[in-house]
């Protein structure tokens, strides 16, 4: 019973991990179809911004849920206003510029903080479970997964911004028609996927360390997951996310973690001969 | 009211329109009629901003236009109806009427005022625009367009592929609203049926240049013509 317990919050933890790792890709990539290729980046620099802002005596919610999520939303406004916009929709000067970004930040990061490990110990202790000891941590993690998804869901499902944005990223021309200012939803759209991508970098950086090439690690699964995902961004990346995750880690359980990392790119292909579209491509199309 | 002077548009290297000029007073209605590949489509998509103008003069309401992006002629007053498929196939035709609504920055208003209106859209409510017939998506895209309240309409072909119903009860209301909304109207159509019982004035439209325009009294006792000049043979 209590191994159940443990592998059953194991299970859930990784698939609220790659959640917070796919959430922001899928504002960017799944709503705006803007390939970036420093999404992994993007979610390192959030993790510095935490590390750096609580060891410079910041308090530690503060740096990580306000800290982290700010200066990376400020580098994607950035990124947005001089790279991003003027590239208008070229997908290969998109993937050659975003790649460009992604190593200036790899090395700009290796020359200021160095290739060494950072990280903050993860707060709030451990919890017995039968003979089992788990990080409190791991709560935490799930429930940021979780609130941060609901919150994105009520945005853009009942607020006037969120139902702008939906039409603005369905069709940008019957938008601009009907009135609405597309370039400002696009940018602060971008800017909203990468405060989540800050923000998920930050709270997974207590486990799993900061260094300057830690964005490699997210990326591919960020990808394959928001792809797989399908259309309906929010909805496939959430369900794909759950997938991969638990299927991920039960291949670990039942193997070794590189095990559980094959396991994902098996399931992915499969799911992807079968739905080419992605999930939401066939299933729940109306939803979000 | 709309006055263009000279316009010149098209696709890149490609010239479509050829100095057009077109003036429409507040509270009436032209039609632009001409086969296809005549460059309807064009001038309704360059008057919009969504094409790039090479020289000419968009002038709405007394404002010039004619370097704005889209969503300032939308605020300006340009209400477009494009050809074809005018709606957003993943949203709801009540979220699509809630966007017309707040999309220029203005408090939602009461749904209730549209669907008095089109009284086939309450059914249609909680559909996708995937999930509706051409005629359906003609109609909630008319019915979005009149939700930004605008001063001046541009409407692409929007009895195409409508029941014949539907083009009466569209009359009646584009009419009504011309009259006693002073509603300005630019029409590209085919349906010179249609295009005559609404419209003041008729505008024949051949390769991109007006190659005629008359009030539709003129065209009406003229019907023969007409049909010769949309055709190209005049």
């Amino acid at each position: 019973m209590d191994h159940a317990l443990v592998v059953g919050l194991h299970l859930l933890h990784a698939m609220a991990s790659l959640a917070l790792v796919c959430i922001g890709l899928a504002v960017i990539f799944g709503m705006l179809r803007v390939i970036n290729f420093a999404h992994g980046e993007f979610l390192m620099v959030g993790g510095y911004a935490f590390v750096l802002a609580a060891g410079a005596g910041l308090n530690l919610w503060v740096a990580m849920l306000v800290v982290a999520p700010a200066v990376v939303g400020a580098l994607g406004f950035l990124v947005e206003r001089f790279i991003i916009r003027h590239l208008r929709g070229d997908i290969i000067a998109t993937i050659l510029a975003t790649w460009g970004l992604s190593l200036f930040l790899i090395g700009l990061a290796a020359t200021v903080l160095g290739y060494h490990q950072q990280g903050v110990a993860p707060p709030f202790g451990t919890i017995q479970i039968g003979s089992y000891s788990i990080g409190n941590y791991t709560f935490f993690v799930i429930a940021v997964a979780v609130l941060t998804i609901v919150a994105l869901f009520a945005w853009l499902r009942w607020s006037r911004a969120g139902l702008l944005v939906r039409g603005a990223m369905q069709n940008p021309e019957l938008a601009a028609a009907l009135g609405a200012d597309t370039r400002r939803l696009r940018s602060s759209t971008f800017v909203l996927g990468s405060a989540l991508s800050g923000l998920a970098g930050a709270v997974l950086a207590p486990l799993a360390g900061v260094l300057p090439e830690i964005g490699a690690t997210y990326v591919v699964k960020a990808f394959i997951t928001v792809i797989s995902g399908g259309a309906t961004a929010l909805t496939g990346t959430t369900l794909a996310a759950a997938l991969f995750g638990f299927t991920s880690q039960a291949a670990a359980f039942l193997s070794r973690p590189v095990v559980g990392e094959v396991a994902l790119l098996i399931v992915a292909i499969v799911l992807l001969r079968l739905l080419p579209t992605g999930i939401t491509g066939r299933y729940f199309r109306k939803a979000l | 009211m709309l006055k263009v002077t000279g316009l010149c548009a098209g696709y890149g290297p490609v010239p479509v329109l050829d100095g057009v000029s077109i003036d429409v007073g507040t509270g009436t209605a032209m039609a632009v009629l001409g086969a296809n590949g005549m460059g309807k489509t064009t001038l309704m998509r360059a008057l919009m901003g969504f094409l790039a103008v090479t020289s000419g003069k968009i002038v709405l309401d007394g404002l010039d236009v004619t370097d704005q992006p889209p969503q300032e002629r939308a605020r300006a007053g340009f209400g477009y109806m494009p050809q074809g498929q005018g709606v957003f196939l993943r949203m709801t035709v009540r979220d699509q009427l809630r966007y017309a609504m707040v999309a220029k920055g203005r408090a939602a208003g009461n749904l209730s005022d549209i669907l008095d209106r089109f009284p086939v859209l309450p059914p249609l409510l909680d559909r996708t625009g995937d999930a509706l017939s051409g005629g359906e998506r003609q109609l909630v895209a008319l019915a979005c367009c009149l939700s930004t309240r605008p001063g001046t309409l541009l409407l692409d072909e929007p009895t195409e592929g409508l029941q014949p119903s539907y083009v009466d009860q569209i009359l009646e209301l584009l009419t009504m609203l011309k009259r006693h909304d002073s509603l300005t109207i630019l029409l590209a159509e085919q349906n010179l049926e249609f295009a005559t019982a609404l419209c003041d004035q008729v505008s024949i439209m051949r390769k991109g240049a007006i190659a005629a325009t008359a009030p539709v009294a003129a065209i009406r006792d003229a019907s023969t013509d007409v049909d010769l000049l949309l055709a190209g043979e005049l």
